[in-house]
This record gives structure tokens, C-alpha cells and sequence, in this order.
């Protein structure tokens, strides 16, 4: 048994990642030159290289998750498939706003929002004060192939 | 040019991520790392295949994250470092290199 869960990414999510490794690196040059110095000392490094350098030369992307562990069924509950439902399908400006309209404690969908960041099923974005909740996935598929 | 970014969940707390980068269905550049969740929720690398510099081989850490060895191997698709990632899991940083 696995789930495959295919990430959205809009044009506007690859430009927030290269600007967050602008942000981290500085430019594509220097963290080029760190990773030939550093000869794959750093996975993370080389990965975002590559990212970095084809996703600004406009390469086709695809982003997905497979969960292979049986786990992902104590936080995948009915409320918590429910609230995931929602953020697909709604554009949510906070947690507050997310728990009005599904008519729940504040707390408990904010703990379920943790849970499900857990496997990268939510985004929180911190936007000023508050965190915006947003569905990391485009499409979840749960696969028994034996 | 075609980019995958994958994370596979073997575990609550351990993955591998892949890139792979195809350009007309061959494959350019891929690396395959096994990362460990440990508390404090940082992403730890634990073993390494890719074909940085078109030389497919594997890293190993000390399960701190810092390199600690280097070997040229066969290249490795998903499909193999998954089984092995399966079966050895944690092990794996206390295995020969060129077992992998």
C-alpha cells in the first residue's frame, strides 16, 4: 500500500522558492561554488542547485509525495481528511477563518493542521501574525499494488 | 527538460528524497538521499547515491550529517535505493559502502 500525493505548483510557488534560495545563497554562482567545494558533502546543497539552475531555465516540474508508511492512517482521520477537503477546494486567509467556516475549536484545527504538515499534506505560511493554512496537494491517490 | 522532485516516507520519521532531471527521456542528474528526522525536526542525510559530475556514487554520514566516505557505484534508480532503504533502514550507517 502506498499514497501518492501530487504537490500543486504554480508559477508563483517556483518563484517564492528561487527567491528563498536567493535569500539563503545569495546567487546561483555562490551556492554553485559551494557545492564544487564542498564535492556533495551537503545533499541539500547539491539538491537545490539543481532545482535552482533548471526551475530558472523553465524546466517542466513535478513535485510528489509517496507515504509508504501505514502511519499516515492515525493522521489521516475523517475530520482531518475533511479540513484537508476544504483547503483544496477553498482559498483560507488564517486558521481562525479556516476553524469559522468548518465550525471547530480553534485549537483542535490548528493541532490537526500540525499533524498534517507533519507528511507535508499543509502548508503554513507565516503571513505578519498569523500562519495561512494551505493545501500542499493537488491530487491524493492511495495505491495497493501488493 | 523534465524535473521530479520525490519524497518517499518510509517512516514516520525517515525518507528519501530524490531529484531526478530527464531530458529526452534520459536521465541527466539524480540523487537519492535517505534522511532521518531526529528531534529537534531537522532532516538529517544518512546515505547518499547521485551522479554529481557524471560519476554515480555513494556517500555515507555519520548520522550527524557530516561526510564521512565517499565510493564510485552502478548507478542506482529509486526503485533500488527504496528496496535497500526498506530492508536496512538505520543500518545502513553501519554497512560496508560498496555493499550499496
Amino acid at each position: 500500500m502506498k499514497i501518492k500525493i501530487l504537490k500543486r505548483r504554480k508559477a508563483a510557488d517556483i518563484e517564492e522558492m528561487i527567491a528563498a534560495w536567493s535569500k539563503q545563497y545569495g546567487s546561483l554562482n555562490s551556492l554553485q561554488q559551494k557545492v564544487l567545494i564542498s564535492k556533495c558533502a551537503s545533499p541539500a546543497q547539491m539538491n537545490d542547485f539543481i532545482l535552482w539552475k533548471n526551475l530558472s531555465q523553465g524546466a517542466e516540474f513535478q513535485d510528489i509525495i509517496i507515504v509508504r508508511d501505514p502511519d499516515i492512517f492515525e493522521v489521516l482521520s475523517p475530520r482531518r481528511v475533511e479540513l484537508l477537503e476544504y483547503l483544496m477546494n477553498n482559498d483560507v486567509k488564517s486558521i481562525r477563518t479556516l476553524a469559522a467556516a468548518l465550525r471547530r475549536n480553534y485549537k483542535n484545527v490548528y493541532d490537526d493542521l500540525k499533524a498534517l504538515s507533519k507528511y507535508d499534506l499543509v502548508d503554513l505560511n507565516a503571513r505578519g501574525r498569523s500562519l495561512r493554512p494551505t493545501a500542499a496537494p493537488a491530487r491524493i491517490e492511495v495505491i495497493f499494488d501488493g | 527538460m523534465k524535473l521530479t522532485r520525490q519524497k518517499t516516507w518510509v517512516h514516520r520519521n525517515e525518507m528519501v528524497e530524490s531529484i531526478i532531471l530527464e531530458d529526452g527521456g534520459k536521465i541527466r542528474f539524480y540523487s537519492h538521499s535517505y534522511l532521518v528526522r531526529n528531534k529537534g525536526s531537522v532532516w538529517t542525510p544518512y546515505v547518499t547515491w547521485d551522479n554529481w559530475d557524471r560519476q554515480p556514487h555513494v556517500d555515507k554520514f555519520d548520522g550527524t550529517g557530516v561526510l564521512v566516505e565517499q565510493k564510485p557505484c552502478n548507478e542506482k534508480c529509486l526503485e533500488e535505493v527504496l528496496k535497500l532503504v526498506q530492508i536496512f533502514r538505520k543500518n545502513l550507517l553501519t554497512m560496508e559502502l560498496s555493499q550499496l
